[in-house]
């Protein structure tokens, strides 16, 4: 099989990958929130009685307790951290094709330079580029999310303005229009910027927030971001249709 | 509003100030819906609706943290019963 051809499969692999991954943790939010659900209506309809124990924190609750912690995950705990793996299963996609790509075209990142000890340590060509590929994406990694379609494009010479894949009905709630890629792009980096709120600051939006999120900020400094549904659902489709997009044109491209 | 299944008042429930819900009959759920979406009350339901033992489905809908569940409950209350 050709290089291309390898880099295809492998950018098939790793797009399908982050699927899956995103179907796995939408999968554990409704579900979760299923058992949730549950329990509150067993509780409060037809008077179900339990108690729970955490031997580690030796915390006791009974079905009251329960109730009260139960809002609490299914509004906030559980939206904020899978809302954190659809960033992470982004960002990991992102450079996994980022590295294959230069893998087969390693000339992008040949303005990247090591040092002689570094040279030294290492046995052979392709150990020189993997360092260089990986000093291109730790470089990149650390730009603005805004940043990182526009590199995208520059190196693979794809052009991303246009999300084919990405159906209009999807982010309506949030946008008028989809249909230009800045849009995404911009839905994409408050999704983004919300995600680092909630890592960093409690979910409370601060100026970070602001300027990372741009014009698709959704409240003002000093409230607190709403992350049930439809907000998490939009999340999950929104770049569920980013990662099939950019899979789907990079293997356009490299055909 | 009384609940189909129970007979009982459709009541808000706020346990603690994690956020308040209320447990709605299937065969209710869109004249909820409609009630809180005419007067701008933000909400969204759990994925899907509930039955257990046989018992019929229920369905919870959870009002937006920013909600004031006084007001939900005065709108299900002043509700009439169809």
């Amino acid at each position: 099989m050709s290089d291309l051809g390898k880099l295809n499969d492998r950018i098939a692999q790793i797009r399908d990958r982050a699927l899956n991954q995103l179907d796995t943790a939408h999968d554990y939010y409704v579900f979760t929130i299923r058992l949730w659900g549950h329990l509150q209506s067993e509780v409060e309809q037809n008077q179900a009685t339990l108690i729970f124990h955490n031997a580690s924190t030796n915390t006791t609750v009974d079905q009251h307790g329960l109730l009260i912690q139960a809002q609490r995950y299914k509004s906030w705990e559980l939206p904020a951290s899978t809302i954190q793996q659809f960033v992470s299963i982004f960002e990991v996609f992102f450079f996994d094709v980022l590295r294959e790509w230069f893998l087969v075209f390693p000339q992008e990142v040949y303005d990247k330079q090591i040092s002689g000890r570094e040279i030294a340590s290492l046995t052979d060509k392709n150990a020189i580029i993997e360092v260089l590929i990986q000093k291109e994406l730790i470089s990149i990694a650390y730009q603005k999310p805004a940043d990182w379609f526009a590199y995208l494009s520059k190196r693979t010479g794809v052009d991303f303005k246009k999300a084919d894949s990405f159906k209009k009905d999807i982010a309506q709630p949030f946008y008028e229009t989809v249909e230009e890629f800045e849009t995404v792009k911009q839905a994409f980096c408050e999704i983004k910027a919300t995600r680092d709120v909630l890592i960093h600051a409690n979910g409370v939006v601060n100026a970070q927030y602001l300027e990372k999120a741009g014009p698709a900020a959704r409240v003002a400094i000093g409230q607190r971001l709403d992350i049930g549904d439809p907000y998490h659902q939009q999340s999950w489709e929104l770049i569920s249709c980013l990662i099939e997009d950019i899979g789907n044109k990079l293997i356009q491209k490299a055909t | 509003m009384t609940n189909s299944i129970t007979k009982k008042r459709i009541v808000v429930s706020t346990p603690g100030d994690t956020g308040s819900y209320i447990i709605v009959p299937l065969d209710q759920i869109e004249e909820v819906k409609k009630l809180f979406d005419e007067h701008g009350v933000k909400y969204w339901c759990d994925p899907d609706a509930i039955s257990s033992n046989g018992r019929p489905f229920v369905m919870i809908v959870n009002l937006k943290f920013y909600e004031d569940p006084v007001h939900a409950q005065n709108l299900l209350d002043n509700m009439n019963d169809g």
